[in-house]
């Protein structure tokens, strides 16, 4: 499988930036201003495939924010999003039958669909969970605010507009509380906790099941056709996302050591250490990220003991278990699922 | 009272001319003069709303007015000769008097300006992060989180239970994806007024985010609030709202509903608390709605 890295040219500008401007027109912003930075003026905006690297819609969005000083902004964009700005897969979502086809499409054509933010779907009972994770490496928090809150508004979207309603789901989010909340209401619709250490969405599995009447089977499979012609040229995840799920994979049984993960992508180490630092990360960050969301989840979500968690995670005891957990979160175990209970 | 203190003044120290020696075709001047200063002070203070700018104002009028009453007085007052320091200061007021007007009317300026840009801002999809809402002209959510704060401290000292309303447009989305965000806005706007023009003088409405509006209704019961929700919903469902120049309607719905609150809350919780209970009033709605829509169903077969 390809790979991109943050300087590879691979967003389409009218899907995530024409929008940007043209809100950030409104806002009385010049488009310039919001392009400073990146190697894309405003009258190249109108090339119908025009690409540009994910560190420059980092750098957009960076502008974009701090120039409008708007709160809102992810959230319309993601609210936009579902169905316009999906292309030949428009007719493939508008014509699946529940929306746990729809997540399925999403992870099938992510590339086309949102390459900066990847998704991890898990199954427990009767709830599915989607774990989000960046793609590109790290982020600050704002960019990291603006991600998810385009995610996820993409998606409440798209759940309304299938479903006819907003339906209650669950949302944790890794950062701080912000002054905002109001736009979480409105857009999100369901009660979102913050500092959770992970970003995850919650929905009960009778509403991911639910039939929708109004699809069609045939016009679903013409236009997944057709995007299946388009993914067979360029289907790529990005370096960051491709060493993250390696980790996932192997999390519980394997050999995960640095060395291992630079055979498998047939690079040396330090290579693989550079490519890492070039995404502002390394692979203890990701190591680290990915075991500490794996333990939360296992204790939030299955109930899960300290001494399961740490054997699951490779653990010689269950005392280097809890110094590690310390270090991840800042709390102990006990602390942290106390305060899980509280909220 | 300057007026009646100037005349007092004149009339003690001069004395008055013989009837002979009055020149009543400047007193007719300087008379028509001030009496004029005096309109334009009255029209100053009936006009702009009390402030740094209506005081400048006033002052500078003020003193121009002094002078000329006293220019005015002494066409028929003769002073004597230890008292002529009068005519000197006759002509002083004056030039200050207008020199403060002048800077008041550069602070006018400036003001009118930031208004303008105010205004030119409520054409547009604008929020800025300060307390107003350029789209609907409301105040933002951020100043209703101020304000529910402060009532939630007023409820718990004075044992006074306050009410919150929320209101969302039905099918906003919709609406937006069909008419585009232009005519989106336009009817915020429209639904604001209606929402303003159905409210005690006492409520404060304000934008909440996207399509929702939300109100604090202090010192007001469940039942009563409930009544205003119902009528701002009736107004909003007869806005006749026309999309640019075509003449079709489109009339909007528009979901609602109220909470009481007795201060116990932290003003987040009171804000969750209310939002999913918005949750699940658009629920029931949807499911009156496909119920009824079974119903015509049958009835057409």
């Amino acid at each position: 499988m390809k790979t991109f890295e943050r300087h590879d040219n691979i967003i389409l500008c009218r899907q995530f930036v024409v929008v940007l401007i043209d809100l950030a027109k409104q806002s009385g912003v010049h488009p310039d201003k919001v392009l400073k930075g990146t190697r894309c003026f405003y009258q190249d905006l109108h090339k119908p495939n025009l690409l540009i690297s994910t560190a420059e819609l980092l750098t957009i969005i960076d502008n974009v924010t701090r120039l409008t000083n708007r709160d809102d902004l992810s959230f319309i964009l993601g609210r936009k999003y579902f169905p316009s700005q999906l292309d030949s897969l428009a007719q493939a979502f508008l014509n699946s039958k529940t929306i746990a086809q729809m997540l399925r499409l999403c992870q099938l054509f992510q590339f086309q669909i949102c390459p900066f933010i990847y998704m991890e779907v898990i199954h427990t009972q009767d709830k599915t969970h989607l774990l989000f994770n960046s793609a590109i490496g790290e982020l600050s928090n704002p960019q990291q605010r603006f991600f998810y809150e385009f995610v996820l508004a993409g998606i409440m979207g798209a759940i309304k507009y299938r479903l006819g309603e907003m339906v209650p789901v669950s949302i944790k989010l890794p950062y701080k509380s912000v002054d905002y909340t109001e736009q979480y209401h409105v857009h999100l619709g369901s009660k979102v906790s913050f500092e959770k250490q992970l970003t995850m969405l919650t929905i009960n599995n009778s509403h991911l099941y639910y039939k929708i009447q109004d699809c069609s089977h045939s016009l679903k499979n013409m236009s997944l056709a057709n995007a299946r012609e388009v993914r067979k040229q360029q289907y790529q995840i990005g370096f960051v996302q491709a060493v993250s799920q390696f980790i996932t994979k192997r999390l519980t049984q394997n050999d995960v050591s640095l060395e291992q993960c630079a055979q498998f992508f047939c690079m040396s180490p330090a290579t693989l250490k550079r490519k890492l630092a070039q995404h502002k990360t390394s692979y203890q960050m990701l190591l680290d990220k990915i075991r500490c969301q794996h333990a939360i989840f296992e204790m939030t979500e299955n109930q899960k003991n300290n001494e399961h968690i740490a054997s699951s995670l490779q653990f010689n005891d269950v005392t280097n278990f809890r110094r590690a957990f310390k270090r991840w979160t800042g709390m102990t175990p006990t602390a942290f699922r106390e305060q899980a209970i509280q909220h | 009272m300057v007026i009646t203190t100037v005349v007092t003044v004149t009339s003690q120290i001069g004395e008055l001319k013989p009837v002979a020696e009055f020149d009543f075709f400047d007193a007719a001047g300087e008379g028509g003069i001030t009496l004029m200063t005096l309109v334009w002070i009255f029209f100053i203070l009936i006009s702009r709303p009390s402030g740094k700018v209506t005081n400048l104002l006033f002052v500078g009028l003020t003193l121009t007015h002094v002078s000329m009453l006293l220019d005015f007085i002494d066409e028929f007052y003769v002073y004597p000769s230890d008292n002529t320091w009068l005519t000197t200061f006759e002509s002083l007021p004056a030039p200050v008097g207008m020199v403060i007007m002048s800077v008041a009317l550069y602070w006018w300026h400036q003001e009118q300006m930031s208004i303008n840009a105010q205004l030119r801002n409520t054409e547009r999809y604008y929020r800025d992060h300060s307390l107003t809402d350029f789209v609907t002209g409301l105040y933002s959510a951020k100043y209703m989180k101020d304000q529910l704060q402060r009532e939630i401290v007023n409820a718990n000292t004075h044992q006074q239970p306050f009410t919150m309303m929320l209101i969302d447009i039905r099918h906003f989305d919709s609406f937006n994806r069909k008419h585009g965000d232009q005519q989106g806005d336009t009817l915020l706007r429209e639904t604001a007024q209606l929402i303003l023009m159905n409210l005690r003088d006492e409520d404060l409405a304000c934008r909440y985010a996207s399509d929702r509006f939300i109100i604090l209704m202090p010192n007001t019961s469940i039942q009563t609030a409930q009544t205003v929700a119902t009528h701002i919903e009736q107004a909003i469902a007869n806005l006749a709202f026309k999309i640019g120049n075509s003449s079709a309607a489109q009339y909007q719905h528009v979901a609602s509903c109220v909470m009481e609150c007795t201060g116990d809350d932290e003003y987040l919780n009171v804000l969750d608390k209310l939002n999913d209970r918005m949750l699940v009033t658009k629920h029931t709605l949807n499911n009156q709605a496909t119920a009824n829509q079974v119903i015509n169903s049958k009835d057409v077969a």
